[in-house]
Formats: C-alpha cells, structure tokens, sequence
C-alpha cells in the first residue's frame, strides 16, 4: 500500500484531490505546507507519488522537491508539479531541481489519474 | 515716484540711458521733424519724449512749449501701442474731445504718431505731426512713412548712446597704454628675450616681432574684455535712474532691481506660458489681467489640490473595502467549494448505493427468470395431471352410469314384482274379505275361519303397505341413479372443466412469457442504470476536479490585493505630495502595476493585462502544454 502523497496550501485542492484519488482507489497522505510535508517525509513516509503544489507559504514547491531528493527514499520517487502557475522559467526550475512533470490546474480528473498511472503505477 | 508698474519702470530706464531728455536741440532732429511737416504738410511735428509725469519735445516743429504734461497728452496715448496712433479729427474721438490742447490751445484736430521704439523694444516716445484742422485720411503709406522716420530718430538716439562712446574712448586709450608699457618692456628686456627667442632657432628680428606682435594681441584681448565688463557695467551704472523700482512695498534699486526685474520677468514669461498651455483665454498681454488670471488659475488648481487630497484620503479606506470584499470572495468561494464538494460526497455515496441495489437487483433479476421456468414447467405437470385425473374421473362416471343402468334395470324389474306382489295382496285381501264373508254364514263353525280371515286381511293390508314403501323407495332411487346418470349433464361438466383447465394452462404459458418480458425488461432497464450510475460517477469525479477552480481564483485575487497594496502605497505618497510643503514624488504607478505582474500565476492573467495595457511586459511564452512529463 504506497499512499500518494499531496502537499497544498489549499485546503478546497486537498480535499477534492483526496476525494478523486480516493474513489479512483488510492490511499492518500496530505501536507498543507513544504516543511510539513518534508517533516513527514523525515518521519518514514514513503509514497509511490509526491504531487505539490508551486506556490505555498514558507516554501516553494520547487525548494521541497530540491530538499525531498536529498533524501534517498525520495531520489527515484516521482514527483508532479500541480500548479496555476504558468511561466515557462518556473518549469524550467522545477525540472532542474528533479520534479517528473508539471500539470496546470484546473487538470480535468481523468487526465490526472492516467497520469499518474503512468509515472507511479505502483500506487494504491 | 512709487508704485511704477515694472514695464513703465523699465520703459523709463530705457529712455533715461539714451540721455536725451533735457538736451540741447539737435539738428539731426530737427532735420526730421521739418522733413515730416513738409511732407505730411502740418504745422506742427514733434520728437516727443514720454518721460514718468510729462512729455519732453526733444525737437519740435510749430510748438514753443517744451514740454506738456503727461496726462493730457496724445504722445503717452500713443505709446501703448506699437503701430502709430492716427485721430484724423480729435474732436470726434471720445478719448481726446475733451483734452485740453484740443478744447484750448493749440487746438489739436489731427494727430498721428509713431512710437520711438528702443532696441530692447520699449517704447520711449513718438515721432508724431499734428494739425489743427481735421483730416479725412492717412494712408497706410503715410503710416508706413511715419514709422520709417520714428526709425530714423531712434538710429540717432541710439547711435550717440554714450556708454558705447565712452567705452570706445577707453578702450582707444587702454590700447595706447598698452603699447606704451610693452614697448618699455621689450626695451627693458629686450636682449634676453632675444636671447630667448635664438636659443630656439627662430631668427632673431622675426621672432621679435612675432612674440611681439602675440604679446601685443593677448594684451589686447584680455584689455578688451576687462574694459568691456568693468567699463561698461560702470557706464551703465551711472545710467540706471535713480527711481527705486517698489514690487509688494519692497524697494529695489540698482542691481537688486536689475535682479527683481529679471525674475519677475522670468515669472510672468513662466505664467503666460503656463496660463496658455492650461487653455485660458484671457488677454495675458496685459499685466493686471494676466496676474488676475493667474490668481485665479492658482487658486482653481490649489481648489482643486484641497479637494484632490481630499479625495486621495478615502481611497485607503476605499482599499480596505475592497481588499475586505475580495478576501470574503474567497472566503466564499472556498466554503462554496468544501459545501460542492461534500454534496458531491452525498452524491457518490447515493450513486454507490444505487449501483450497488442496481446490480443486486440484476442478479436476483436473473435468479427470478431462472426459477421462473421451473415453477412454469411445475405447472404445467400439474395441469397435466389435473387433466389425468379429470378423464379417469370422466371414465369412473361412465362406468358408474353403466352400473347405476343397470340397477334401475334391476329395480325396474323389482317394479314388475312389487305390482305382482300388489295384485296378490289385492286378491288375497279379496279373498279374506270373501272369507269373512263366508266365515260369517257359516256362523259358529266358521268363527275362528273367520279369525284367520281377519289375520289374513289385515296382514295382506300390511304387505300392501310394506311393498308400497318398497316401490317408493324404488321409485326414488331410480329417479336419484337417472339423475346421476344422464350422461349429456355429466359429459358437459367433463368438457366445462377440461376447458376450464386448458384456459388456465394457456393463462399460465401467457403469465409466464408475460414475465418472461417484464424480467428481460428489467434486466436492459437495469444495465441502463447501472451505465447511468457510472456516468454520474465519471461526471462527479471531473466535478471534484472542476474544484480546483476555487484555487485558481484564490491566486487571482491575491494578485489583486497585492495590486491594491501597491495602490495604496501609491495613493500614500501621492496624498504626501498634494499636501503643501509635501516632498517627493509619487511612487510611479507603472512600477506598481510591475510589481502587480510579478504575483501573476495564469497565462490568462498576462493576456488579460496585455488586453487592457498595450505591448508586451515579459510574459510568459504562449501555448505551453497544460501537463508536461519531463
């Protein structure tokens, strides 16, 4: 049972990913916050999927996916960017700091969980 | 002499440095003046000098007085334009009908003169003729001949302008020092510099001269232009009236006043321009009416400062407000969206049960047609065997009619014997009674034949009693075995029953394809169901992610007030700088505006902003995928 693991500083995306997710038969694990979420990493946590979000308060999306691949359990884990934001030097930061993918929100549920068949098909 | 307007002020500086007034005649002037009342053939002509309180006749043709006072003079009236001031008959002219030298001597009727205009463009006074008959025309060719000789006056004025003499002078004698002392130098020093000069290779007479001759002229120069700036500025000085000029009761004189003039002048160049440029139409020529304009060009923009501040101090509030009304937006919006998302839970948990009933239902469905069939073919062994038995009933009936025919034959046959035993009865009763009969005659003898008689008649009435019961109890059963065994009664009730069966077997085969239809319905009817509960499910899974929107717009918005921040933060030092003695400039709103753009997330904020701003504010590249697997 590898949960995937959603960290957001919105509470409505939380809950209506945990929601798909959960229908779509995954277990899923929730931060609202970069340094929660690499305290829970720290604490054993360890997900087929990471999803974060860009902008969150105290730390970007990008500086926790820099300081999870420090880690060993998170140097193969898959990593997707879920974000409003749309600049191209943003993605270009993200890729080079290790993230798997970028999807734009509003991203349609469907597209979502093929993508995330595909890049964590060990996820349940 | 206070309160002279600068312009005056001037104009009288103007005419005091070309030290005219109070001169003795001079015939370069006189010259004119006769040339002009020839030509315009008047009595009089005048170089008339318009001087603070009066007019001084510089040189005069036809006139004795020298000087008439200013108020009543036509000079001064003249001065105030710049083209030449023509009354062909002062007697009809509403301005001068009543002057004196018009009422009384010299009698003015026509009048024309031309201003004296100085090279610094002031006004000094006229070249005018007059004639104490009126006339009825002055050609623009007399104007223009008028205007030419007024020129002429001023070219002698002001080619005798002292300053430039005496500087002339000075500078003659300067040079003439200056010879004079080089001269004693080069004889002093003279064999080292030839010296000098040979030690260079330059040949010594030729060298001589030329450092002379460069000596000579950098002496000169420099002469030239101390004697320029001191000499000058001393003539001058000594030529600046002695008149303070008074502006708001402060008295200036000398440089001070030169100083005071030059920044008045400045101010109102400044204003005019200024007073032009923010559309007033007023005639800004003239002094009183600019400053008039002016004051109230001033106080409509400070007006408008006192209100503009005014109004910049509600935007703060107004920021508030309108941050406030945003944050509840988002407030709302995310409440909207845990309330949507908690029906849609509702709804999916409605779905699942549905589907859940729906499938339960499809397989009891499939249980029921299957049973359906046996309990069908249940039935129709029962009818089967219903009619079975029906028949062996059908049979056991007409073997009964043909055991029951047989007994009424029986009983039929009894009947004959009963009316056999009747008629015997009869005749044995007959034969008793004859007894009796017989008995009786025979008296004693035949008293107990008698007897016997009676027994026999009464037993035979007992017989004939018994065998009547038998024969109606014959009589009855056969009727009740008739009745039983007509055949047509029974074969009919057979053929009712068996009818009765085969109708209800055929409702049985109808009822069972009836239901046989209704379950394969329900069955289609349930997958149809079971396809809409799984499309619900899809279309309320895409609606947990339509959420999502709520996000979006909880960015958007704090892009917004972070707009409304920057707003602020302009209004802040905006309203610093409406404030009087306020500094600074305010914050530029562009820069906001950047600092606005640098908390954009969506593309659809950065086309927005390009839609309203024109050209392009290093926005993001268009088109990039929505989802991009690195």
């Amino acid at each position: 049972m590898k949960p995937i693991f959603l960290v957001d500083d919105s509470p409505t995306i939380l809950m209506s990913m945990t929601d798909i997710l959960t229908k779509a038969g995954y277990t899923v694990e929730k931060a609202a916050n970069g340094p929660e979420a690499l305290k829970k990493a720290q604490g054993g946590l360890q997900p087929a999927l990471v999803i974060t979000d860009y902008h969150m308060p105290g730390m970007t999306g990008v500086e926790l996916i820099r300081e999870l691949r420090k880690q060993a359990g998170f140097r193969f884990t898959p990593i997707l960017v879920l974000t409003t934001e749309s600049q191209q030097d943003k993605r270009t930061e993200a890729k080079s700091a290790g993230a798997t993918g970028w999807l734009v929100k509003p991203v349609a549920s469907d597209q979502l969980l093929q993508v995330i068949k595909q890049v964590a098909p060990t996820a349940r | 002499m206070f309160g002279l307007t600068i312009s005056e002020w001037l104009r009288l500086r103007a005419l005091r440095r070309l030290q005219l007034l109070d001169t003795p005649a001079d015939p370069r002037y006189d010259r004119i003046t006769n040339q002009a009342a020839r030509l315009f053939r008047v009595p009089t002509a005048l170089v008339s000098l318009v001087d603070s309180d009066r007019q001084w006749f510089k040189s005069r043709v036809g006139l004795e007085a020298p000087e008439t006072p200013r108020e009543i003079s036509f000079c001064a009236q003249a001065i105030k334009g710049q083209d030449p001031l023509v009354i062909l008959d002062a007697a009809n002219d509403v301005r001068f009908a009543n002057n004196p030298l018009v009422t009384g001597a010299p009698g003015i009727r026509f009048y024309a003169g031309a201003p004296l205009t100085s090279c610094d463009g002031h006004r000094i006074g006229t070249l005018c003729v007059i004639d104490d008959k009126p006339r009825s025309e002055f050609t623009d060719a007399d104007r223009t001949q008028l205007v030419r000789m007024a020129q002429a006056v001023m070219d002698i004025a002001q080619a005798q302008y002292l300053p430039v003499q005496r500087m002339k002078t000075l500078v003659g004698v300067g040079l003439g020092l200056q010879i004079l002392v080089l001269s004693l130098l080069i004889w002093a020093f003279g064999s080292t510099w030839v010296d000098l000069l040979g030690m260079i290779g330059l040949p010594v007479p030729a060298a001589m001269a030329l450092a002379t001759a460069g000596l000579l002229a950098i002496g000169l120069a420099v002469l030239l232009l101390v004697l320029e700036k001191f000499t000058v500025a001393a003539a001058f000085s000594d030529l600046v009236p002695k008149i303070p000029l008074v502006i708001s009761g402060e008295s200036y004189s000398g440089k001070h006043a030169d100083e005071a003039i030059a920044a008045i002048d400045e101010d109102i160049t400044y204003s005019r321009s200024c007073l032009i440029k923010s559309g007033i139409t007023e005639d800004l020529d003239n002094l009183p009416s600019l400053f008039a304009a002016r004051r109230k060009h001033m106080e409509a923009l400070e007006a408008r400062a006192t209100s503009a501040a005014a109004a910049v101090s509600d935007v703060p509030g107004f920021c508030d407000v309108t941050g406030a009304h945003l944050r509840t937006v988002v407030d709302q919006t995310e409440n909207a969206a845990f309330a949507i998302l908690g029906q849609l839970r509702d709804i999916d948990a409605h779905v699942v049960r549905l589907v859940d009933f729906i499938r339960r239902s499809d397989r009891e469905s499939t249980a029921l047609i299957d049973g359906s069939g046996e309990s069908i073919a249940r039935n129709r062994d029962c009818i089967d065997t219903l009619q079975r038995y029906l028949e062996e009933r059908l049979q056991d009936a007409m073997h009964d009619r043909n055991r029951f025919s047989e007994i009424v034959q029986v009983a039929d046959g009894l009947e004959s014997s009963i009316d056999a035993i009747t008629r015997i009865l009869s005749a044995t009763n007959m034969l008793a009674l004859n007894a009796t009969i017989e008995a009786t005659r025979a008296g004693e003898f035949g008293h107990g034949f008698k007897v016997v008689a009676a027994e026999v008649r009464e037993l035979s009435q007992q017989t004939s009693v018994a065998i009547r019961h038998v024969h109606e109890g014959i009589s009855k059963m056969r009727q009740a075995i008739n009745h039983q065994i007509n055949g047509q009664q029974l074969e009919q009730k057979v053929e009712s029953e068996r009818a009765m069966l085969t109708g209800l077997t055929d409702q049985l085969v109808g009822m069972s394809d009836r239901f046989h239809g209704v379950a394969h319905y329900q069955r289609s009817l349930l997958e149809e169901l079971d396809r809409a509960g799984q499309g619900i499910a899809e279309v309320m899974m895409n609606a947990m992610g339509q959420v999502q929107f709520q996000d979006i717009v909880r960015q958007q918005v704090d892009s917004i007030l972070a707009g409304l921040d920057g707003l602020r933060r302009f209004n802040d030092s905006l309203a610093a700088h409406l404030e009087v003695g306020g500094d600074g400039a305010p914050t530029d709103l562009k820069a906001v505006l950047e600092t606005m753009t640098r908390t954009y997330v969506t593309e659809v904020q950065w086309r927005r902003h390009e839609e309203v701003m024109t050209g392009t504010m290093g926005r993001p590249a268009d088109g990039l995928p929505a989802i991009e697997l690195f």
